[in-house]
């Protein structure tokens, strides 16, 4: 049980970081952080509304990221996120942390 | 903060963060078929396949609200609670029945329990109650107990040293006039000594109780007990430290007793006004003192009656009756406490239907929300979520029933005081009081939620499908449930019912058991001297010989104690110097055996002559003759009162109604002390009371005189009371438990005849007569009730011995005829409770039902 969970809530991790950071640069609106996402990972990461939208509304109740009517260049009304100013330090730690494991888990798996 | 504000929004503005939701997924859809549509799709088509790659749009909302704050609350409290309102609202007939018939079972547990909580759970206010014992007498042929101690036997009590750490005296001290504004009211009052509040470890509410220097000069002070400060004195703190007219004299009201005390004895505890008294020194007195003794801490009552055990053996060898130590509560509330335990009980048994009832019903409606709960189980809904309704539901019918029961209760509170049996049970303080109301309330939601868990469950196991179409065999399962239910309730309402009949029967029997006198037209009338009267005897002459003169009077006479069941003789019959069985003396003056019609068994009646008579004359009961002369003719005989005076016997009278715990009386003549004066009159009617009075009034000026009729007296006393009290409540017990019991059978029944409608469409089509069919119905359910009655016999046969005990007063019951008329009554009451609803088995169309599905 635990450590199902502990699973979920990295999956879960990784996804909050590739939304925060695919917000970084402007607000998006659901489907195009999906898109950009998997442009960014080349299809590696490809979040179904499933995922994507409970991810989206729970990082909005926390407060990083806020969303907002807008329309979209095709002309749409359509909800985009834009990061916060607490979003972004989330970001900034969320970055070190992800860094360090990844850098971590590289020189275990370059030893071997 | 934030969250703050988002869990504002979340609540307050719902409906717009729904929408929000909504329009974004179906921006998110319209975008995802556009671009199907841009890829050459066709729109329809583009449309259906976006749909299916989102999945459901209603779980992913039911998994965005999941991540909303404050979800949990909503979505475990706010919601179910939102659907359970609603669905008791829309069947307001179910809400109705669930909550009066859980009001009605709370409600008699309400009664009962505000007055078992003091007879049965609630230590007596006393410093270290347990400590503190009732010292009376036991007649050791007998068992019986009697409050005459002898003075020699507390004195031996009193040098025992060691585990024994103080005795203090109480007495009776009949009734004293108090003055207080104007108006001069007759209250009860007793004496005790100095340190008795000590011993009994009683603080003062207001001002200060009694010292040692109080006794060395009685008569100047006094103590008022709560209810008679507020009574007399509407609380007045100024009334404190002054002086208050008593009868005749002047005494400082020193201090009030604290609202719960109680004195530790029936007799003494409607005693209003305490005066002290100074111990009474050795070779003095006799009397009817009621002793209390404090024993050091930890001392149990058997190794301290062990140690008086001792002291008596050694002084008083051939001693008929020996000091016991009784449990205060014991003392007080004589033999109830058992009796309350009973009823107690069988309000339990009545919550114990009401709740069956309460589940029957319940299970009944998740079987019809089962459609309901199906569709919002497709909805995404978890188990969990999908029981909480049915949790709330219980638990709001039983808050609101709760809260309707303890109204009620407090409402018809005073009605059920007045019945209460006025000399056992008003000794406790009792009341509807927040405690009561607080475990009445737990009660009520707790076996709500008992009752909710079986639905409850049911509910969240099933799966949806088997939910939303309904399966014929979970009908049925849910009949064998309710067969279960239908005949505990079946078993539990014969025992009751058979206790109820039980103690009715005993009533009845009191009622129509020989008094050995004739209490109709009888007044009573009571004397309260407003002074000393130098001639009693000469006062009581002027007012009986007014008395006989009033028109319509037919005799007067005069007793020292009336033949009540609570009066105990005044003396004690002695021959040779040893008392003769117990046996008791009471004294009364000419024309006494005549009006309150005693028959005359042999020899003759008292005459006024006699009281000029020495040895004075004397005229015993049967029981007596037979208890003090076996064998031989008491007419002639002679023997002593305690006092050593002789009376030698001149008649002998048919027994009367006695208390049970006294022996048989002879009577003296005499006039010693406060007479009550009797006059019969030719019919009852209150002019003719207020005459009598008037006359004796105007004949003896020195004296307060009340009157009552003696049918009145009478029907006060507890030996009438208790059983009616106890066939008032066992009576509404068992009618309830009947109801509950036909309301349980009848929603069986009904639902499943609804249940089964097709089936019974099927079976008329095919031939099956109307009536064939409500016989069906009818075997169906009999066979629980068949099985209750069966399991209700055995009960009520098991519950015998305690029905004879506590309801029927020591009666045996005619156990055979009760329990058959018991069973009748139950079986008669479930048949026409199932007839109703299995009749409209038989009015059902086959060709409307078949066509329905």
């Amino acid at each position: 049980m635990s450590k199902e969970k502990e699973r979920t809530d990295l999956l879960r991790g990784t996804l909050d970081l590739l939304i925060l950071r695919t917000l970084e640069l402007r607000a998006l609106h659901g489907i195009a952080i999906a898109d950009r996402i998997r442009q960014q990972t080349e299809g590696t990461f490809d979040v179904p509304a499933g995922s994507l939208f409970p991810a989206l509304h729970r990082l909005d109740e926390v407060g990083w990221i806020a969303g907002e009517w807008t329309t979209s260049p095709e002309g749409r009304r359509v909800r985009a996120y834009a990061l916060t100013s607490s979003g972004r330090k989330q970001l900034a730690l969320e970055k070190r942390q992800w860094n360090r494991i990844a850098g971590a888990m590289a020189r275990v798996l370059e030893e071997s | 903060m934030r969250r703050l504000g988002r869990l504002f929004r979340n609540f307050f503005r719902r409906s717009r963060v729904e929408k929000d939701l909504s329009d974004e997924l179906r921006g998110y859809v319209d975008e995802l078929a556009a671009r199907k549509i841009a890829q050459g799709t066709n729109a329809d088509e583009a449309r259906r396949r976006a749909l299916a790659e989102v999945g459901s749009v209603e779980v992913l909302k039911e998994r965005v609200r999941e991540e909303r704050t404050g979800f949990t609350f909503e979505a475990y409290v706010l919601k179910p609670l939102q659907t359970a309102v609603r669905g008791l609202r829309r069947s307001p007939g179910f809400t109705v029945t669930a909550v009066v018939t859980l009001a009605l079972a709370i409600g008699a547990n309400a009664a009962i329990l505000s007055i078992a909580d003091y007879i049965l759970f609630r230590p007596l206010p006393y410093k270290d109650p347990d400590s503190v014992h009732v010292l009376q007498m036991r007649n050791r042929k007998t068992g019986t107990l009697y409050m005459q101690v002898l003075l020699q036997h507390l004195e031996a009590i009193n040098a025992i040293q060691g585990d024994l750490s103080q005795t203090a005296l109480a007495d009776g001290a009949g009734s004293i006039i108090v003055t207080a504004n104007g108006e001069s009211t007759r209250v009860p009052a007793a004496n005790v000594t100095a340190n008795y509040f000590d011993v009994a470890g009683v603080t003062p509410y207001r001002g200060r109780l009694f010292m040692e220097q109080d006794a060395e000069e009685p008569g100047r002070v006094a103590v008022l007990t709560y209810p008679a400060w507020i009574k007399y004195f509407g609380g007045d703190d100024r009334i404190v430290g002054r002086p208050v007219q008593l009868g005749t004299t002047s005494f400082e009201l020193i201090g009030v007793l604290p609202p719960k005390f109680v004195f530790p004895s029936q007799f003494i505890a409607p005693a209003e006004v305490i005066r002290v008294e100074a111990a009474p020194r050795p070779g003095e007195g006799g009397g009817t003192f009621q002793p209390i003794i404090r024993v050091r801490p930890g001392v149990t009552r058997e190794r301290a009656q062990a140690q008086i055990d001792a002291a008596m053996a050694g002084l008083i060898p051939e001693e008929r009756a020996s000091p016991a130590l009784i449990a205060v509560p014991d003392a007080l509330y004589w033999g109830r406490r058992p009796a309350v335990a009973f009823l107690f009980g069988a309000a339990v048994l009545v919550l114990l239907i009401g709740s069956a009832n309460l589940a029957i019903m319940l299970a009944l409606r998740a079987k019809r929300g089962a459609r309901e709960a199906g569709v919002r189980a497709a909805l995404g809904a978890s188990r969990v979520q999908l029981a909480l309704p049915f949790v709330f539901e219980a638990l709001m019918i039983g808050a609101i029933a709760s809260t309707l029961a303890i109204a009620a209760a407090a409402a018809s509170f005073k009605l059920l005081l007045a019945q209460v049996p006025e000399a056992v049970y008003i000794n406790a303080p009792v009341g509807l009081d927040l405690r009561v109301a607080l475990i009445t309330f737990a009660l009520g939601t707790l076996s709500g939620i008992v009752f909710a868990v079986v639905p409850a469950w049911r509910s969240a196991r099933r799966d949806v499908q088997t939910l939303i179409l309904g399966r014929e065999e979970q009908v049925l399962r849910h009949g064998r449930v309710g067969g279960v239910l239908v005949a505990a309730q079946v078993a539990l309402s014969v025992m009751l019912v058979f206790e109820a009949m039980g103690s009715a029967r005993a009533f009845f029997e009191v009622i129509n058991e020989s008094l050995g006198f004739d209490p109709e037209n009888v007044i009573v009338a009571q004397f309260n001297l407003r002074g000393n009267v130098p001639n009693l005897r000469n006062m009581y002459e002027r007012a009986a010989l007014a008395a006989s003169q009033e028109p319509g009077v037919v005799s007067v006479g005069a007793t020292h104690q009336m033949p009540l069941p609570t009066n105990g003789p005044f003396d004690t019959m002695k021959r040779n110097g040893e008392d003769v069985g117990g046996t008791g003396l009471v004294l009364v003056l000419p024309g006494y055996f005549e009006t309150v019609q005693i028959p005359l068994k042999r020899g003759r009646l008292f005459t006024w002559e006699d009281l000029q008579s020495d040895p004075g004359a004397a005229v015993i009961g049967e029981a007596a003759a037979r208890v003090a002369f076996p064998g031989q003719d008491p007419i002639g005989a002679t023997f002593e009162n305690s006092k050593g005076r002789r009376f030698h016997i001149v008649g002998v009278v048919g027994d009367t109604l006695r208390p049970t715990w006294t022996e048989p009386v002879a009577f003296i003549i005499g006039e010693q002390g406060l007479l009550t004066l009797v006059a019969r009159v030719r019919a009852r009617n209150e002019s003719m009371l207020a005459a009598v009075r008037q006359s004796m009034s105007a004949a003896a000026p020195e004296a307060i005189i009340s009157a009552r009729w003696f049918e009145d007296v009478l029907g006060a006393q507890p030996r009438l009371r208790d059983p009616r009290f106890q066939t008032l409540v066992l009576g509404t017990f068992g009618g309830l438990a009947l109801g509950l019991m036909a309301m349980g059978v009848f929603a069986v029944i009904a639902f499943a005849v609804a249940a089964r409608t097709k089936e019974m469409g099927i079976r008329m089509a095919i031939g099956a007569t109307p009536a064939s069919l409500v016989r069906m119905m009818l075997r169906q359910t009999m066979a629980p009730v068949l099985v209750g009655v069966a399991a209700g016999l055995v009960a009520a046969k098991w519950s015998r011995p305690l029905v004879e005990t506590y309801v029927n007063l020591n009666r045996p019951v005619a156990s055979f005829e009760t329990l058959a008329l018991a069973t009748a009554a139950v079986g008669i009451a479930a048949l026409i409770a199932a007839f109703v609803p299995a009749r409209r088995a038989s009015r059902i169309d086959p060709a409307i039902t078949l066509r329905a599905d």
